[in-house]
């Protein structure tokens, strides 16, 4: 059975990069990779990942926010017990060499209403999702934690908490470790935005003592900072490099 | 949340009807329940109480107990 991770952490942490670092890193990997956009505010993660356009988001299949109570009694694969990648139709999922990419929904409007029937959809995908033993999914989460109180994290296997160099995030990254640990999910920190040495074995030393293990850092790469500015794929460099071995390490800590 | 938990009260147990409701329609008898994911459950009953903070909870409970 493949694997379920989720990225959490502060906003602007660096969820959507590493979500993209650790989807390039598994398809280097020949490791089919499903990246969930579970966050309704970011909309450029499809760029990061290399396609032109977002796959339509999964709400649709149930009429969006604005069909919702025209569509939500037709059957659609989100009534079935089970979904495998290959039932997800066309159009709702994108593809390039083994890396796959479904949205759950986003906010398009001001005063459209509150996101809890994107919540309720991601948390039923997740649990629902069946992978094969080759195939691994990453879900960027949105920013903060009311994903757990949503329940979607119920339906994972391990959540990869991005901290960069600042008291909230590590605040944020110390309740995140608490929640993840009362639905009993493996926790581990990667850390972000983080030139120095000194600074590195500092925030490691911060988070420690907050009972959080770092898995890998994720080191200073200016093709990724540029593929950020432009809204552009990111590039092979140091970072993807160092991403394969947070996916490494993350793999053997399941098997 | 804001999708409702749905529950039957009689006498003394509270049960669990359905989750994740999205919308509910009265006809003479009860009410239809449906999910947002296309799922649908009719009970019948009347309408106890709605909390709109805690669960978004709809207890309903049978006529003539």
């Amino acid at each position: 059975m493949g694997m379920k991770i989720s990225v959490c952490g502060k906003g602007g942490s660096g969820k959507s990069t590493l979500v993209s670092l650790l989807a390039t890193a598994a398809q280097a990997r020949d490791l089919t990779t499903l990246v969930v956009d579970s966050d309704e505010s970011n909309s450029g993660l499809f760029r990061m990942l290399g396609f032109n356009e977002p796959p339509i988001p999964l709400m649709a299949l149930v009429g969006g926010k604005e069909g919702i109570k025209e569509k939500m009694n037709q059957p659609s694969i989100l009534s079935e017990t089970n979904i495998t990648l290959e039932q997800i139709p066309d159009g709702y999922i994108n593809e390039k060499n083994g890396l796959k990419l479904v949205s759950i929904g986003k906010i398009h409007q001001a005063l459209e209403g509150c996101a809890c029937p994107m919540g309720v959809l991601s948390r039923e995908f997740l649990k629902k999702l069946r992978l094969g033993k080759d195939e691994i999914a990453m879900v960027d989460m949105e920013a903060g934690i009311e994903h757990f109180g949503r329940g979607i994290d119920n339906n994972i296997d391990a959540v990869l908490v991005v901290v960069e160099p600042s008291f909230e995030s590590i605040s944020l990254a110390e309740k995140i470790k608490e929640l993840a640990a009362v639905i009993n999910k493996p926790l581990w920190a990667v850390l972000n935005k983080i030139s120095s040495d000194n600074l590195i074995a500092e925030i490691k030393a911060k988070l420690k003592s907050r009972e959080m293990e770092t898995i890998g850092v994720i080191p200073y790469d200016a093709s990724v900072f540029l593929a950020g500015l432009n809204g552009h794929t990111l590039a092979q460099g140091r970072a993807t490099h160092q991403a394969g071995e947070i996916l490494e390490s993350l793999l053997t800590a399941k098997t | 949340m804001c999708l409702s938990t749905v529950y039957i009260q009689s006498k003394n147990r509270r049960i669990k009807v359905m989750q994740d409701v999205a919308q509910m329609e009265y006809n003479q008898e009860g009410y239809l329940l449906i999910g947002l994911l296309g799922d649908q459950k009719f009970v019948k009953g009347r309408i106890q109480s709605v909390d709109f903070v805690d669960d978004h909870k709809v207890v309903l409970e049978k006529e003539g107990k």
